[in-house]
């Protein structure tokens, strides 16, 4: 390499990196004879000594221990709100539909509900047992008032369910509605 | 990936209040060095421990097939981007931070005042790599503070390695050059 053919600026940074230096190296060799690539070897070398000076560091001393303080809170929360959310997710619909059972038996009158709600409950029991009348005999046992109990339970578990998957679905799409 | 840090993050799955605020401890310059240089006006307290309770959160997904340190760096990185694009900051462009192009730098003489005011030409050149593009000033911090190798950087950015070395390249280079046009020559050589 000739002193005519400077050294381009990648080769002095390459140069300048590289943990290796030899003297006996073609670039070094250029360097101690070229004035004009020594100059720009030296403003390289001054640039990344300065960009290699530790730079204060801002933060507050105790820094790392509220970082840790907040993380542990956090975690408290979040353990709290898992709680929350899983009687959210099950014991408020089911309270809820059992209100609105409630409510709708207070309007539609007492013997109304009983009566609805029995014959409903006979109707649905009748047209399962008979296909199985070889069983019937089996679930005599069954009065009306248990059958009351279980259509009651069915109505809450349906509202529930319903309640369940409108949040599931609300939440996927990032919106806040609920059933109930 | 080292024995402390493996030991750090047992502790830290196990609960372990004291092993986070160790883990907090131990990278929490490397944090900064990125959130600083890339958010250089946003409260950077703020920045940095939302960087560590992401990696708190997110520990228990971390595989372990690269440096918890470059690991860290890189939500370091992305929170700061997401930060950056709320703000709509210009990443890449060879513009100075002050929103001036290197022709423009030229232009401008500095004054007697100016020339006053920045007397220490560490100074200057440190004002200077504050102006640069955000990622060529994060690659600078990356590969002279913390002496991260091309591919260690390029895991944080999301670069390839050859990318990484071009722009720290170009980064230096555009500093050498605003500099010699900002200032008198004979004060940037030694």
């Amino acid at each position: 390499m000739s002193v005519n053919d400077h050294l381009s600026d990648e080769q002095i940074q390459l140069y300048l990196d590289s943990t290796a230096k030899s003297d006996s190296s073609e670039i070094q060799v250029h360097l101690d004879s070229c004035e004009s690539c020594r100059k720009t070897y030296l403003q390289y070398q001054l640039l990344t000594r300065v960009a290699s000076q530790p730079i204060s560091i801002n933060l507050s001393p105790d820094f790392a221990t509220c970082v840790a303080a907040v993380v542990s809170s956090s975690s408290v929360a979040d353990e709290q709100e898992t709680l929350q959310s899983q009687i959210s997710n099950w014991l408020v619909p089911l309270v809820a539909s059992l209100g609105a059972i409630l409510v709708w038996a207070y309007f539609a009158g007492w013997n109304h509900f009983w009566n609805t709600a029995l014959s409903g409950f006979l109707r649905g029991y009748h047209s399962v047992t008979e296909p199985l009348s070889g069983l019937s005999e089996s679930f005599s046992f069954v009065g009306d008032s248990t059958g009351l109990i279980l259509a009651a339970g069915l109505l809450i578990l349906f509202f529930g369910s319903m309640d369940k998957i409108i949040r599931t679905l609300s939440k996927a799409r990032h919106i806040n509605i609920s059933f109930i | 990936m080292n024995d402390v840090d493996s030991k750090l993050i047992s502790g830290v799955l196990g609960g372990s209040q004291s092993a986070f605020q160790q883990l907090v401890e131990k990278h929490q310059r490397l944090v900064y060095h990125i959130v600083c240089k890339m958010v250089p006006e946003a409260e950077h307290e703020d920045i940095c421990q939302d960087v560590f309770l992401k990696v708190y959160r997110n520990l228990s997904g971390f595989q372990q097939q690269s440096k918890l340190s470059t690991w860290i760096g890189r939500i370091a990185y992305n929170t700061s981007l997401n930060y950056l694009e709320k703000k709509k900051v210009v990443l890449y462009d060879d513009i100075a931070g002050d929103g001036q192009s290197v022709d423009s730098v030229a232009a401008v003489q500095s004054s007697p005042e100016e020339r006053t005011l920045v007397s220490d030409i560490g100074a200057r050149v440190r004002q200077e790599i504050d102006n640069l593009p955000v990622k060529y000033g994060t690659i600078l911090a990356l590969y002279h503070l913390e002496d991260m190798k091309y591919d260690e950087i390029g895991t944080i950015m999301q670069l390839p390695a050859g990318t990484v070395k071009s722009y720290l390249f170009r980064a230096r280079k555009m500093l050498k050059d605003k500099l010699l046009l900002k200032y008198n020559i004979e004060d940037i050589c030694l």
